[in-house]
């Protein structure tokens, strides 16, 4: 499976790369200059770990390349921290510094640096959720800190009548800004559908400890998370014309959808069957031999072969939905694999 | 499909109900069984240590506690003030001043004292109750008093007081042994004559077995000042002995066939049911609960009575080969009499234990008693072997069935497995927080729904009273605080606290002292998500209905050294859904209720018993001890409802010979008509239609 990743890719990009400056203050223009040297290395690293991701290069690959760019964050939130104000004014560099800190602990997941964990924990139903949770809210944070760099050149900018010019985009900039765009479309996609694909694995988990009782409702809860996903599914727009995530997404919650809605159910009624048999079972041995009629004897037969046809009707349901899930979700796989292909690179 | 592992949501969510976990962990520490004499000063000082140390709301060792101890320690003793006189309470309470240095320093002046004149006591009784050989009883316009909060009374007196006891103990023997009071004729002379005998036998006997051996006394009175010593810190906190435990254990063994009921004396010197092995006969009866009292029970033809039985004389009996069926007559918490027959069993641990009913009329209604909050077996751990999955597996079964409603029925539910309620609740809930769990030294932690989703979804009427207790609360409060059901009955009794067992040698390397001996600690408390607490008061129902004991002050509360709990800030999620109508529902219930017979028996009855909290008066005449008896003897039971058939699930209406009702099919035709006769029921039957009603307008 294809994992999420941070927002913190495109922001990175869009800060300063496709701006010069028109100057009457030189000072100023340089210490402005100095000041998002940093962004350049950044840039450098995010655009190794974007081509790592989008070229569906190995787990160790990213990894190395996620290690990487933490590192040179590092450096430049070290190297922002170094230089002095502009005339009293520290303001543009601390919300860079500010952004490189955030952009760090983002793409470290320490989360509880920057936001209250407990209380994430407590609204969340499990780790999972919890995860995707301090995730979007760290997003968000980063989100907000970037607007902050943004707000502070402008005032930077204004204050020191310095205008800024769009500049034309050079090659490898147009390259990041269309793989990001690649990967913040299969994101969307991927939320989605891994709502419903973890809660798949709590119903399986539970049928595995033969508890009805979890089962049951987690079965519930993934015939309502596949509905929503697929409503949210058939609003969402292409991507260049492409809609073949979609319906790869699609035709695997529509799998989901139906396994909740008739083949568990099939599970589930077995379970009753089993349930009664036992009983009929229980109180069958309890009949001292002798007691034991004839009709007894008809009927406990009877009930087991009809348990005994409900179990080969439950093996075989669950050979064909493991078989079924195996061939969907390989499909998603390439799917994606071919998206990123085609747009990201 | 066998085999066992925790998904990442359960992973996750054991987290937070360690707290759960650790109060079932210590159950089963394993007992060395090595014999030694009671050290009394050191197993007081070390339960005293534990208590410190792991309680939830330690006390201070002063002379408050000392008097608190005390008091607890004559009234397990002498609870009716059989042997003490109030000179002799005043003289222990003056040498109480004594007992945080015994405490502290193990010593054990203050206990050797009070075994001293205890002994001197029981001795002194035994005289005068063989003097009553030749002295005549005659009935008398007296009455004896008993009082529960001045209960001994002075040495001139005490003479009259006994002469009064056994008068009421010959009563209470010639009204029980008839089988119409309304026809009874007083006594003859020769009758009064002939039970008089078998009283001072059985009252000798009480103290006889005390008295037998000096080790004897000693080891009653010494486990009963430890369990003095626990309960000065709460009601729940209490002490074991390994031979209390391990008679336990014996009765509730899985491996004999067996009733399945543990038997205790209590502290009126009655057999009373302590606990009860899911599965079992005894569970599967769906009528008996803990501390109900075994009066008599007949086998064979003949009559065995309980009373003025010893517990070894009892346990032969019902463990005899030959009693395979007995029927038993038996006095509910509530003081009704019910009789019931039981078949001995080998228990199966692993089968469904629930049995559910359909309540056919208007709407197709489910009806559901649970006795008790159990998990199976040894597998505390499994989410999938309690209480709550079998539940689970009855609500499949009867949505199959298309049941419009559900009543779940927790009347005398005195508690059990806390992680068994919270799944239980879950089944009704979609997703997050159901109660907070405190403990001394940790964060509050929240217990959340463990599985995401709704198993059932129906509306439903948690049906409760005053002897719905522990779990029975956390759930009712869970269902109240997420408007998931309408609370029906009266107040719960209001126990949220959690209790631990540990070896009284716990934690402590080499073991030291007696091994043998265990405490119950009370280590934490449940509160509500809201961070409200139902300490001592209880879950006030959404709908009241009268009961008997609406007067009784059954109540937490109303225990001696009961926690006071203050409510908890603790931001917890939850989600609720939209309130229910109980308003409306409660108007329309009271108007039902003021043209119910029943109902207005009840609540007239209780208007002229009034409160007897703690003084009455029990005639010694014949007519006026008739009077009373018959007035007491007030039923709650109905005529059967005409407004909905009770039935099993189809599933289990089987054509052919084999029955598979859980229970024989006399077990299962008995639990209909009792379900069909009770009022409470039919209210409920009654709410959930309105509640239906308004849920489709």
């Amino acid at each position: 499976m294809k994992h999420l990743f941070s927002t913190l890719l495109i922001l990175t990009i869009g800060f300063n790369s496709q701006t010069s400056m028109a100057q009457n203050q030189s000072s100023a223009v340089d210490y402005m200059n100095e000041l998002t040297t940093s962004f350049k290395a950044v840039k450098e690293e995010t655009w190794q770990y974007l081509k790592a991701i989008t070229r569906g290069k190995g787990a160790r690959k990213v990894e190395s390349k996620r290690q990487a760019l933490i590192a040179q964050l590092s450096t430049a939130k070290a190297d922002t921290k170094k230089m002095k104000d502009f005339k009293g004014d520290a303001s543009l560099k601390t919300s860079i510094e500010k952004y490189f800190e955030i952009s760090y602990i983002v793409l470290k997941e320490d989360f509880d640096k920057i936001l209250d964990m407990e209380d994430i924990s407590e609204q969340s139903y499990d780790a999972m959720e919890a995860y995707l949770l301090a995730k979007e809210l760290a997003n968000k944070k980063l989100d907000d800190a970037f607007s902050d760099v943004q707000a502070s050149q402008k005032t930077f900018c204004d204050k020191n009548d310095i205008t800024l010019l769009e500049g034309e985009q050079d090659k490898q900039t147009k390259k990041m800004i269309k793989a990001s765009n690649t990967l913040n479309y299969y994101n969307d996609l991927y939320l989605i559908f891994f709502k419903v694909y973890k809660q798949e694995a709590y119903v399986l988990d539970a049928l595995q400890r033969n508890d009805i009782s979890s089962f049951t409702q987690n079965n519930q809860t993934l015939e309502k998370d596949a509905k929503a996903a697929l409503e949210k599914l058939k609003a969402q727009a292409d991507y260049e014309g492409d809609k073949s995530l979609i319906l790869a997404a699609q035709e695997v919650t529509t799998f989901y959808m139906r396994e909740a809605q008739k083949d568990f159910k099939t599970i589930s009624d077995f379970y009753t069957k089993k349930d009664a048999f036992e009983k009929i079972q229980k109180n069958f041995e309890a009949k001292s031999k002798k007691d034991r009629t004839q009709a007894d004897v008809d009927e406990i037969n009877k009930a087991g072969q009809e348990y005994n046809d409900a179990v080969a009707k439950f093996n075989k349901t669950n050979e064909v939905l493991n078989k079924e899930r195996n061939a969907f979700l390989n499909q998603w796989n390439s799917k994606v694999e071919a998206f990123m292909d085609k747009h990201a690179n | 499909m066998k085999g066992l592992s925790f998904s990442c949501n359960c992973l996750f969510k054991l987290d937070s109900l360690c707290g759960v976990f650790s109060l079932i962990i210590a159950f089963y520490f394993s007992i060395a069984s090595v014999s030694a004499q009671i050290n009394v000063e050191y197993n007081a000082w070390k339960a005293v240590q534990n208590f410190e140390k792991f309680h939830y709301k330690p006390k201070q060792i002063d002379a408050q506690f000392a008097q608190a101890l005390c008091s607890r320690f004559v009234k397990l003793l002498d609870e009716r003030g059989h042997y003490f006189t109030s000179e002799d309470i005043s003289e222990i309470n003056a040498k109480a001043s004594s007992l945080p240095n015994d405490l502290v320093s193990k010593k054990k002046d203050f206990f050797d004292f009070v075994l001293k004149r205890y002994e001197a006591k029981l001795k002194y009784v035994e005289k005068v109750i063989d003097s009553y050989k030749v002295k005549t009883i005659a009935l008398k316009n007296e009455t004896l008093t008993l009082d529960r909060k001045d209960v001994y009374i002075a040495a001139k007196d005490f003479e009259s007081k006994w002469d009064k006891v056994i008068t009421a103990r010959i009563l209470r023997s010639y009204f029980s042994e008839s089988d119409s009071v309304e026809l009874l004729n007083p006594p003859t002379k020769e009758d009064l004559e002939k039970i008089k005998l078998e009283v001072i036998q059985s009252e000798k006997e009480h103290i006889a077995r005390k008295l037998e051996s000096s080790s004897s006394l000693h080891d009653f009175v010494s486990e009963n000042y430890f369990k003095a010593i626990a309960l000065t810190y709460d009601p729940h906190s209490d002490y074991f002995s390994l031979t209390e435990k391990e008679e336990f254990n014996l009765d509730l063994s899985k491996e004999v066939v067996a009733f399945g009921f543990s038997l205790t004396l209590n502290e009126s010197n009655e057999f009373s049911i302590s606990a009860i092995i899911p599965g079992s006969p005894a569970w599967k009866s769906n009528v008996l609960n803990e501390d109900d009292v075994i009066i008599q029970a007949k086998s064979d033809g003949r009559i065995f009575k309980f009373e003025n039985k010893t517990l070894v004389q009892v346990r032969k009996y019902l463990a005899d080969e030959k009693q395979n069926s007995i029927h038993f007559w038996i006095r509910k918490k509530n003081g009704e009499e019910i009789e019931l027959d039981l078949s001995k069993e080998a228990i199966d641990v692993e089968e469904n234990l629930i049995e559910s009913f359909i309540l056919d009329g208007n709407e197709k209604i489910a009806y559901i008693y649970l006795p008790s909050f159990y998990s199976k077996g040894d597998e505390q751990f499994s989410l999938s072997t309690g209480c709550a999955n079998d539940v689970a597996k009855e609500l499949v079964h009867l949505q199959n069935e298309g049941v419009s409603g559900l009543i779940f029925d927790l009347r005398g539910n005195g508690g059990g497995s806390m992680l068994e309620a919270i799944l239980l609740a879950g089944i009704f809930v979609d997703y997050g927080a159901l109660s907070i769990f405190a403990g001394r030294d940790t964060d509050p932690e929240t217990l959340k729904d463990i599985n995401k989703g709704i198993l059932f979804d129906k509306p439903m009427v948690v049906l409760v009273d005053q002897f719905s207790a522990s779990a029975s609360e956390l759930f009712a409060a869970a269902m109240q605080d997420h408007n998931r059901a309408v609370i029906v009955g009266s107040a719960t009794y209001g126990k949220s606290t959690a209790q631990v067992i540990l070896p009284l040698n716990a934690f402590e390397e080499p073991a030291k002292g007696n091994p043998e001996a265990f405490i119950k600690v009370t280590n934490g408390a449940f509160y509500r998500v809201t961070g409200n607490t139902h300490q001592g008061e209880g879950i006030m129902p959404d709908i009241q209905l009268p009961n008997y004991y609406d007067y009784a002050e059954i109540k937490e509360r109303n225990e001696p050294e009961v926690l006071k709990l203050e409510p908890i800030v603790k931001k917890t999620y939850y989600f609720p859904l939209p309130e229910l109508p109980n308003e409306n529902l409660a108007k329309k219930s009271s108007q039902r209720i003021e043209l119910n017979s029943h109902f207005n028996k009840i609540m007239s009855e209780n208007k002229e018993f009034g409160i007897q909290v703690s003084k009455y008066n029990i005639p010694l005449s014949f007519d006026l001890y008739k009077n009373d008896w018959l007035k007491e003897d007030r039923e709650e039971k109905a005529s059967p409802s005409n407004h909905f058939k009770v039935r099993n699930l189809n599933y289990t209406e089987q054509k052919g010979s084999i029955d598979i009702h859980i229970g024989s099919k006399e077990l299962n035709e008995f639990n209909i008509k009792n379900i069909q006769e009770d009022i409470y029921i039919e209210e409920s039957f009654f709410i959930i239609n309105d509640l239906i009603q308004s849920q489709n307008k």
